[in-house]
């Protein structure tokens, strides 16, 4: 339902056609993967279907027809709903990166060149975020890339102390 | 309590409590000479110098010896500041522990109290010393005329006066450690350094103009205002400690905006920021260049004179100026260290970003002269010019004395602060180096 | 390091071993630069970044290893040379405690001029234009004392660039900043060495400012992390 609450913000500010919507998602989330057209057309319709939008015009000027949609007061309730419930701070499930540190540990495979190896994967899209961080001016999308930047940072971080570990892990063993 | 101040001013190093121990000493040795002066019996069996016996004169000595003073205070004052920093650090922690602001200060008390009050008990032993080497000598009609260099009385017995400097002096150390130790107290986060204290004000003109005031009464002879002129140099002496730290501040402001020399820009901007140090410094340098003019003027008068007491009293007077000078020269080399300990990193920096060892040195060379000279070269045109205007004597020798007092005076500025930078040097090297930019 | 940038290398330790009393800061690391390149030394607390950039910098002289910046053995060098190659050719940026605290900020950004003998009016005039571009010219009259973290380390990085060094030597510039300010702090640097083609050489355990490098070199116990089938 992410996708839906996200048009239904955007919705909020005035009524939009298909385009408009992922352009705007797009711009405002621009350290995730840009929308397929797909995805905003079947959110739409689950949305209309759920009473929470609705067609408020439609255009045919020689092109494609162009349905413009807005929000309905049922929409603006959900939006507002689903902005004060809280996310939950975790218990994060354990993601693949994690499976394979472990795996490969306890194998007894060489994890250093793993970790080595997924450091330099990591510090490469590290180094896109920060470089588009320059780029952009305006506070929101910075503050979109600050929440990858500072997740791939933890990532970045719990892989070095990975690596410390294992390197006083063998220390003692050795 | 008691345990717990003598950790504290364990941790505070040997170095500084010698140093106050060493300049009560010095301070509490004198003032036993100037109360056994004072309390001279004048039929006592003893031989002393004519200017000693003379009961005319003998007000000008003590008050010369009182004078002598004044370079070990200077030093005391600047061995109390010196860890200043570190020590307001440890105190701020001890209130941070839960110590109230009395027991802080009471600490301090005590920390600066050990140390200043064995100094006066040691004073006994620098008075035994002075006496030894210039103390009047028992009546011997062999030899009429007492030495002309003893000038310490020795016939007085012990005194419930001598007891009562040492006490006095013991009590004042202790008071000055409490009250070095109220910045502390009033913020348990210790004392916020290097924020630009307040520019301070020439308020020593009214003294001066005080002085000024006075000086027609000192220069008559009528013998009941005899003490005017004690009064009057003790008012100049009065403002020239209390103007010097204002006449550092404009003399470094001035030559902070012309100079293009990096040493002298820093050394302009610490005396800036801290005016006081420097200032009080050069006052006592002025104050010793006065003197050291006017000895040369007084030397120059009595060449060739009969009476051999004036030479030796000049002589004597002579060798105190000197000591006095490196005392001085002293003070500042213990503020210099102090101001290097509190910035070792940044005097690291600089070392690493290029500033030459020999520059650093220039600075801190600079800081002493840059106000040092100019007072000392006032002071001693002043005291050179005195005796030659006031005796009305030919305009050549007031020029020669004048020339030679500033010469004199200034050579031996410029020794001293060559002395003080040479004795900061190992201090100097250990802030410079570079292990004082590791963070890890 | 790129074979065929072997050719442009400004900087290079090779080998460098540095004790500190009994403790082994560096045991045979190594940090080769190109101009203009800029590089990000990473690693542990302790593992020797910081000494590995002060011996490179020529302030600690190593026991052994070779030290060259420009071809130029520094070890042959006497201190006196050392001071006035570091005055001219580097730039150093700490993370904090390196402004004079009695001087004004446009005083401490001019002292690196007056050291080098540039005439006063002209020192001034530079050093404005560095606080200029680092939006600080209304701090040109306040002391260190005076200002906050970020402003400080602004001031610091004009001292660092008013010489025009060839290369920036810069450990835990943003430190002690929060991440706005370090990201300020971090573009002038980049721009600056940009411009200029200075290389810099950071040292930081901060993966924001390593992302920012060409290159990362890695330090582990005093010297370079082994690089395990790359």
């Amino acid at each position: 339902m992410a996708i839906g609450h996200v048009l239904l913000g955007i919705l909020e500010r005035g009524p939009a056609h298909g385009y408009d919507l992922k352009r705007t998602h797009d711009e405002r989330f621009p350290s995730a993967k840009p929308l397929a057209f797909g995805q905003v057309y079947a959110g739409l319709a689950k949305l209309a279907s759920d009473g929470l939008v609705e067609v408020a015009e439609t255009q045919q000027e020689g092109g494609p027809e162009r349905t413009t949609y807005a929000i309905t007061p049922a929409g603006v309730e959900t939006l507002e709903s689903w902005l004060a419930a809280m996310e939950s701070a975790g218990p994060y499930p354990a993601d693949e990166l994690v499976r394979k540190t472990i795996t490969s540990l306890l194998r007894g495979a060489d994890t250093t060149a793993f970790l080595q190896r997924q450091r330099a994967t990591h510090l490469a899209v590290m180094r896109e975020l920060v470089a588009s961080q320059a780029d952009v001016t305006n506070a929101a999308a910075s503050i979109a890339i600050d929440h990858s930047i500072s997740h791939l940072d933890a990532d970045l971080r719990w892989l070095e102390t990975a690596a410390e570990r294992v390197a006083a892990d063998r220390t003692r063993t050795a | 309590m008691f345990a717990l101040a003598w950790t504290m001013a364990r941790a505070g190093g040997w170095a500084r409590s010698a140093l106050l121990a060493g300049c009560t000493a010095a301070v509490s040795g004198l003032l036993l000479v100037a109360v056994a002066l004072i309390f001279i019996s004048d039929s006592a069996d003893e031989q002393v110098a004519s200017f000693v016996r003379d009961g005319g004169t003998r007000g000008g000595v003590v008050f010369a010896v009182l004078l002598l003073t004044l370079p070990p205070l200077l030093l005391l004052d600047q061995a109390v500041r010196l860890g200043s920093a570190h020590r307001g650090r440890r105190l701020a922690a001890l209130r941070v522990a839960g110590a109230t602001p009395s027991e802080v200060r009471r600490l301090g008390a005590i920390e600066v109290g050990i140390p200043t009050s064995v100094g006066a008990v040691l004073g006994i032993g620098v008075f035994a010393v002075l006496r030894g080497l210039l103390g009047g000598r028992e009546y011997d009609p062999e030899t009429l005329d007492g030495s002309n260099f003893a000038v310490v009385p020795t016939s007085g017995a012990p005194s419930l006066w001598q007891v009562a400097v040492v006490a006095v002096v013991a009590v004042v150390g202790t008071f000055v450690g409490w009250w070095a130790s109220r910045a502390v107290v009033n913020s348990p986060l210790g004392v916020t350094r290097r924020r630009s204290q307040r520019p301070p004000r020439p308020w020593g003109f009214v003294l001066l103009l005080l002085a000024a005031a006075l000086t027609p009464t000192a220069l008559s002879v009528n013998h009941d205002t005899d003490f005017v002129p004690f009064v009057v140099i003790a008012l100049i002496v009065l403002a020239l400690v209390v103007l010097a730290p204002w006449v550092a501040y404009v003399i470094a402001k001035r030559l902070a905006r012309r100079t293009d020399r990096p040493a002298s820009l820093l050394a302009a901007q610490r005396i800036i920021a801290e005016p006081g140090a420097a200032g009080r410094a050069a006052a006592a340098i002025g104050g010793i260049g006065l003197v050291s003019g006017g000895v040369v003027g007084f030397i120059l008068d009595v060449r060739g004179n009969e009476d051999s007491s004036y030479m030796a009293g000049a002589i004597l007077v002579a060798i105190s100026l000197l000591v006095g000078l490196l005392v001085a020269a002293g003070s500042m080399a213990v503020h210099s260290v102090e101001s290097l300990l509190d910035r070792r990193r940044e005097v690291a920096f600089l070392a690493a970003s290029g500033m030459l060892e020999s520059e650093l040195e220039l600075a801190a060379r600079r800081e002493i002269t840059m106000v040092a000279l100019p007072l000392a070269s006032v002071g001693s045109a002043l005291g050179a010019a005195t005796l030659p205007v006031i005796g009305g004597g030919p305009l050549a020798e007031s020029i020669v004395a004048i020339v030679l007092g500033v010469g004199i005076t200034v050579t031996l500025v410029w020794l001293a602060s060559a002395f003080a930078v040479r004795a900061v040097r190992p201090w100097a090297r250990r802030a410079a180096s570079p292990l004082n930019l590791r963070t890890e | 390091m790129n074979e065929d940038r072997m050719d442009e290398v400004l900087l290079d330790s090779q080998s460098v071993h540095k004790s500190f009393g009994r403790t082994e800061a560096l045991r045979g690391a190594s940090l080769s630069v190109a101009a203009g390149e800029v590089v990000a030394v990473t690693g542990p607390s302790g593992s020797g970044k910081s000494t590995l950039l002060l011996c490179a910098a020529g302030v600690l002289r190593p026991e052994s290893g070779r030290v060259t910046y420009a071809g130029q053995d520094l070890d042959e060098l006497g201190e006196a040379e050392r001071s006035r190659l570091r005055r001219r050719d580097f730039g150093l940026v700490l993370q904090f405690g390196q402004l004079v605290p009695e001087m004004s900020a446009v005083q401490n950004v001019a002292l690196p001029l007056l050291l080098d003998r540039h005439d006063k009016a002209s020192s001034f005039t530079a050093a404005r234009g560095w606080l200029e571009r680092l939006d600080a010219l209304d701090l040109a009259d306040a002391r260190p004392g005076e200002m906050s973290g970020g402003e400080s380390q602004r001031i610091a990085i004009a001292r660092a660039l008013v010489s025009g060094p060839r290369v920036i030597f810069a450990d835990e510039p943003t430190g002690a900043l929060d991440t706005v300010n370090s990201e300020r702090v971090l573009q002038v640097l980049l721009e600056v060495s940009r411009e200029t083609s200075a290389s810099l050489v950071l040292v930081t355990h901060d993966n924001r400012v390593a992302a920012v490098a060409d290159r990362e070199v890695i330090l582990r116990d005093g010297s370079n992390e082994l690089r395990v089938g790359a």
